[in-house]
Order: structure tokens, then sequence, then C-alpha cells
């Protein structure tokens, strides 16, 4: 199936910024409901059976265009999905009908202990096609398109031989899903082994983007790591600016998970995003009145 | 060539084995494949740590931060978690409190523990709506008492030989006052549940957490309160349900089949 620009999903979101949702925040979000385009949640911390978080869930969503983003579905792992986890996963979609739904390129599970973390594949045709059944069977259970998103690495695999970048674009190419491109992955692993980020970018099929995501790095003094717990870095802030004129402009979210910040420090990174955007789409504009 | 399977199984021992064996078929590029395990292992094991503290927060502040740091890593290395959702992990810290070496200083750090994980249960339990007095007031006589009540989603039983309320109370952020507890104070019964989105947790006497366990236990409404009178020989049980409809500990009662018309 091919997806055409305005058939994505996120196209519902708009070429809007959005925050993630934490719940330090709930209450100042619901009283000042900031002009940020949508929320994302971690789904995970919504598989509890009620109680406050699925409240303030519901509230924000009544107010907000809502993503799911999970960090626990492990669409890497050789055993294949956990059925109970796939289920809480469709319990909360069913609920509160989210505009995307999105798991990582890694793997966290093995032999029924889960590591809990976003652990690195080797890009090899085993792998592909693990991930491309694991993929396959997540849509078919929620009955939609779910969106992969690439993470940051620390190591690689000798036996890896396929590129990450085409890796996931060949993900997408079989399954139908879509991609979330982090842009701080790609800065975050580019440095780490030493690759072209712009060569990424240029790989990547542009209409199955439909969401990029921007974080915040730091150092072990030997590699970069993926932390979410600092402002977005220049080099993120250019290498999305490249991003953009590749896939045009989709909805974009600041990622700030540990050492959370004030709302209106996130609201100022989130409207930062929300000015390249808008550059973007005024010089697409232009460029097409011109046309 | 190793199967994905057998690399990540591998890969799953290397990061929680305390002696860091080498994983197979890491690139080094500069930086040890050890070293570059290594950061995942510090990863994994910081996410852990991260969710444990926000779990046991008096559990930290009863042992300090350092040492919760040792007892955090020594659970990830030995208890697997069984869920994608961090959050699950901490099910079994009681347990592991309960055998670590460190229980001999503080007996009473598991039963902290216990209650801490009871109140994290809570606070994500199902919403119930109350229970229906007109309904219950409907009820003949001669069945009320086989009915058998049911407890809101969100409450949780637990008996400590310890004061562990008031340990847990002195171990508050904003607990201004006296921060000694006396051990002899003894053993507590308590009711944890959820007062809107607020877990709290409250002493029971004895004879009403004899009842409430009998009626989480399956007891219909009668053999509840014989359990409750041997605890307590002025236990009234008309006054017990009051108190907990009134309170949404009840919210709900079956009436046994063969006593419906």
């Amino acid at each position: 199936m091919q997806i055409t620009a305005d058939r994505r999903a996120g196209a519902d979101l708009g070429a809007r910024a959005g925050i993630g949702l934490r719940a330090p925040h709930y209450r100042e979000i619901l009283e000042q409901r900031p002009s940020v385009g949508w929320v994302e949640a971690h789904s995970e911390n919504y598989f509890g059976r009620g109680g406050q978080p699925l409240h303030y869930l519901q509230r924000v969503r009544n107010h907000y265009p809502l993503s799911l983003h999970g960090v626990g579905l492990s669409l890497g792992s050789a055993d294949g999905l956990s059925r109970a986890h796939l289920f809480q996963l469709k319990t909360l979609v069913e609920r509160f009908d989210p505009a995307l739904v999105s798991d990582h390129l890694c793997w966290g599970a093995v032999g029924g202990r889960h590591l809990n973390d976003l652990l690195p594949l080797p890009y090899t045709e085993e792998a592909l096609a693990v991930v491309c059944a694991n993929v396959g069977q997540a849509q078919d259970f929620l009955g939609r398109q779910i969106l992969v998103e690439n993470v940051s690495s620390y190591l690689q695999f000798s036996d890896s031989h396929i590129p990450e970048w085409e890796f996931i674009a060949e993900v997408a190419r079989r399954t139908g899903c879509g991609l979330l491109l982090d842009v701080n992955n790609i800065y975050v692993s580019a440095i780490n082994h030493s690759f072209d980020p712009l060569r990424y970018l240029e790989a990547i099929p542009a209409c199955a983007v439909q969401e990029i995501h921007l974080a915040g790095f730091d150092s072990n003094g030997l590699c970069l790591i993926d932390t979410h717990g600092k402002p977005v870095a220049g080099p993120v802030w250019n290498l999305f600016g490249e991003a953009l004129t590749r896939v045009g402009p989709v909805p974009t979210l600041i990622e700030w998970d540990t050492d959370l910040p004030s709302l209106a420090v996130l609201l100022a990174e989130a409207a930062k995003a929300q000015e390249i955007l808008d550059q973007w789409a005024a010089a697409g504009m232009a460029h097409a009145i011109a046309a | 060539m190793q199967s994905l399977r057998e690399q990540q199984t591998g890969f799953a021992a290397g990061i929680f084995s305390s002696t860091a064996p080498g994983v197979p078929g890491i690139r080094s590029d500069g930086i040890s494949p050890a070293a570059r395990l290594g950061f995942y292992r510090t990863n994994v094991l910081e996410n852990y740590r991260k969710a444990l503290a926000a779990t046991y927060p008096a559990v930290v502040k009863l042992v300090g931060n350092g040492f919760f740091g040792v007892l955090a890593r020594e659970y990830a290395l030995r208890q697997p978690s069984r869920s994608g959702d961090v959050g699950r992990h901490g099910e079994q810290f009681d347990e592991f409190l309960r055998r670590h070496a460190s229980a001999r200083e503080l007996p009473y750090l598991a039963d902290v523990a216990r209650l801490e994980w009871c109140m994290e249960e809570s606070f994500n339990e199902a919403d119930h709506t109350p229970l229906s007095v007109a309904r219950l007031a409907a009820v003949p006589e001669e069945h009320q008492g086989r009915l058998r009540f049911l407890l809101a989603p969100s409450c949780r039983l637990l008996s400590s030989r310890f004061p562990v309320l008031r340990i847990w109370e002195v171990c508050q952020p904003d607990f201004v006052s006296e921060v000694a507890v006396d051990l002899r104070q003894g053993a507590v019964n308590a009711l944890v549940r959820r007062q809107g989105f607020s877990v709290i947790a409250e002493a029971v006497p004895a004879g009403e957490f004899a009842m409430l366990s009998a009626l989480v236990g399956g007891d219909g409404f009668a053999e509840g309160y014989e359990r409750g009178r041997r605890e307590d020989s002025e236990f009234d049980p008309a006054a017990f349900l009051q108190k907990y409809i009134l309170s949404g500990v009840l919210v709900d009662f079956a009436v046994p089949a063969d006593a419906i018309e």
C-alpha cells in the first residue's frame, strides 16, 4: 500500500509542535490550555485500570489530539510480541482514539524476561523478518497502522550488514507501517557510529514519515547517550531543518522525560519547533505561488 | 552464526551478570565491546533504580539513597522483570527485602515496602460507583446475612507486627514532628484505599479488619460478622456497614441465587 502525503494519519495533527504529557504538568495544562498542537503520552504509563492517570489523560484528551507512544512492545524480540501487552495497548487505543500509535525499532525482552530498555538490533535479514512479522502482528491486532521510531544506539553488531536507514525503510515498505523519525537519535547514532546523518535522511521514504521527535542528549565521555533530560542541542535543530526539507512539515514532538522542566520551559522548546515548522510552511507556500 | 534469539539471550545475560562476561558479536570501533555493553547495563539498572525509587519513597528515606541504590541493583539482577511496563518491576521488592541480609537490622523494612506496593496498586486500580443504599434496603431481612459484599477494587488489606503506618508517616517529605517511632507500639492492621485520586492508608480495629478480610475472602455477611466478633466481642455489624458504605469501601453486593424469588 502506498501512503500518499495527505493520507498520512499524522496529517490529523497538522504541522504542529506537541509536548510529552507528564503527570506534574496535568493541572497546569488543563488550567492554561497552552496552544500546543497535540500531546503525546507514554502508553505504559496508562496501563492501570483507573484512578488519576486515566482520569487526567481523558481530560487532556478532551482538549487536545493525542499520540500514544510505547516503550515496551519490543518489536524486535525474536520471541514475538506479548499478547498481554498488546491487549492492554488495544484497550487504551480503543478508549482514547489517538491520531498516532508508535513504538521503537529495538528489542527489550527475551525468554520471558524484560529489560525495559530500548536495545539495539543487528541489521540482518533475520532481524528484518522478525521486526516485520512483529509490526504486522501489532497492526493486525490493533486494527490500525503503527509508527516505528529509530533509536539511539551505543554499539553495533558485527553481523549487521544492512545500514539502519535501509533497514527501517524496508520495514515501512514491507509492513505499511509509518515512521517516527527521531532526529536526535539520528544525530546521536551518527556521532557514535561515524556516519553522515544526511545520508540517513536521504534514505528515508518521505511519505512514510508521520511524526518527528526532538530531544536532548547527554555524553558519558565516550558516547552520546539519549537521555531526554536537556534542551534540544544546536546541531539537532539544524538537522531538524534538513529533515523538514526532505519529509515536509510533520507533527513534531519535544520529548523531555527526565529532569522534567517547568511547563513553561517545555512550551518554549515546542514554540521553537513550531517556528521552524511555520518557516518551512511559509517557504513552501511561497515556492508553490512562484511556481 | 548465532540466531537472533541466541544473540538476545546472550545480551540479556551480559546485562544481568555482575561478573560482566563478554558478549560475542559486538564491534569495538574504538571502544571495547565490554564498555559498550556496560553503557546499556548502566541504562537498564538506572531505569530500574528510578522506577523503584518512585514506587518506594519511604524505603528510600529509611535506608538512604546510597544503600537504596545497592538494593535496587541487587534486586534488578536477581528478579527478572516480567512486564514491558517498568512500573510492574517493583512487585516482588518486599519479598526480596524480607530475605535480604539488611532485614536483620531493619526488620520492618519489608512491611513498609509491602505498604508502598499496596499504595501503588491502589493508585492505579479501577474506579467503582458507590453502593446503592436503596438496593440494599430492598433486600428482605431473611436474606441479609447471606449477602456477599464487594470491596472497591482500590482496597488492599495488610497486617504488620510493626507500626508501619507510623513509620511511613514520619518518612513523608512534609512530616514535621518527632521522627522517633517506638517499635513497641506494635502491630497494625491497615486498610489502603483510594479517596478520589488520593491513596490513604489507615489503621483498622481488629474486629473490622477480620470482617473486611472475610468479605475479601468471599464470606457472606453473617460469616464475616462471626469472624469480626471473634476478634472483638463488642463488634457492631450495623455500624460496620454504615461506616464502610459511606467511606466507599463496600461498593456492591451479590444476593445468592437461591435467595432470589
